[in-house]
């Protein structure tokens, strides 16, 4: 009865977090992949736009104990990254920026910035952030769970707003998973726009795309055919 | 607790609680329970204790244990105003 009544309450805040339309997506992922034992797959993505703001997030004296650095990949604290070490080479490889966050000298974070096109690697699909010359592309920000409460999250983002300033990018465009009701309300504490959504069906080698941003429908046989998602933050204005 | 009522009050209007902030029990959860307590917001309920009590909190002090119960937040302000 307490497991029924656990159950109950799960659902009804991710109902309220996340609508019936993600709620409903989310229990067919977890079917679907269940009975295919994962070759079927179901992946909801919202694209944002945050704007580079003039101020910084945190008050002057906040997070002082909190020291970012921007690393490369020979860097040893990659062997502390909660990742692949194949998705951390390809990231590299695409040219992305790292900034990594220590707190006495302890990795506690991370967040991945990219001047350019981002090539997906949770699906098939390739980012274009735009204009080139004032849009950017953030993803992949992990913060360690004992330092979720701190400064570590604020920190990171006004040292990489400070790299967008310094390179005069005025938006950063991301995508999160709908199914990330903590990345979303986190996002849009720091302003987020908008852009579209996609859902992207994987069924064994197929990927089926379907998105309210062009170009609306792909359809994928194999890796190097992917569907292009131009983020343009033209009509966003100036931050 | 005599501050209770006005950590409550703080806790509503910087989270916008609205009509939740009549829910809030000094046992109750805040972390894990309440979406908009995020680390930005931590920010901002610090700022807003410090303004409206006169305090000053460290970074070091700002814990998952300070923060998870609105019991353990205002005992948190009771022994910094005893401090």
């Amino acid at each position: 009865m307490a497991a029924i009544a656990r159950w109950k309450t799960a659902l009804s805040q991710m109902l309220q977090q996340w609508g019936w339309f993600n709620l409903g997506l989310f229990i067919l992922n977890k079917f679907i992949a269940t009975l295919s034992k994962g070759s079927w797959r179901i992946y909801r993505y919202h694209f944002v736009a945050q704007p580079v703001p003039a101020e910084a997030l945190l008050p002057p004296r906040r997070g002082r104990n909190i020291e970012i650095r921007l690393i490369d990949e020979q860097d040893e604290v990659i062997g502390q990254f909660p990742r692949p070490a194949e998705a951390i080479k390809e990231r590299f490889r695409q040219g992305a920026k790292c900034l990594v966050a220590f707190k006495e000298g302890q990795f506690v974070g991370f967040l991945w910035l990219l001047l350019g096109s981002y090539q997906e690697d949770e699906v098939r699909a390739l980012y274009t952030p735009l204009p080139k010359e004032r849009t950017a592309w953030d993803f992949d920000v992990y913060v360690e769970p004992e330092s979720r409460l701190g400064f570590t999250f604020l920190r990171l983002w006004d040292e990489a707003n400070h790299f967008l300033k310094h390179h005069d990018i005025s938006w950063s465009c991301s995508r999160i998973s709908a199914f990330n009701a903590g990345s979303l309300s986190a996002h849009a504490r720091l302003g987020t726009v908008r852009l579209g959504s996609a859902i992207f069906f994987y069924a064994g080698r197929w990927q089926v795309t379907l998105a309210s941003l062009s170009p609306y429908f792909h359809l994928s046989s194999y890796p190097g055919s992917f569907p292009e998602f131009r983020l343009d933050t033209r009509k966003l204005g100036k931050t | 607790m005599q501050h209770l009522e006005e950590v409550r009050n703080i806790l509503s209007d910087v989270l916008s609680l609205g009509e939740r902030k009549n829910q809030l029990k000094t046992d109750s959860i805040l972390l894990g329970n309440i979406p908009e307590l995020d680390s930005m917001a931590v920010v901002n309920v610090i700022t807003a204790l410090e303004d409206h009590f006169g305090i000053t909190v460290d970074d070091d002090e700002i814990s998952a244990e300070t923060f998870e119960t609105l019991g353990s937040l205002t005992r948190f302000v009771e022994q910094k105003l005893a401090g």
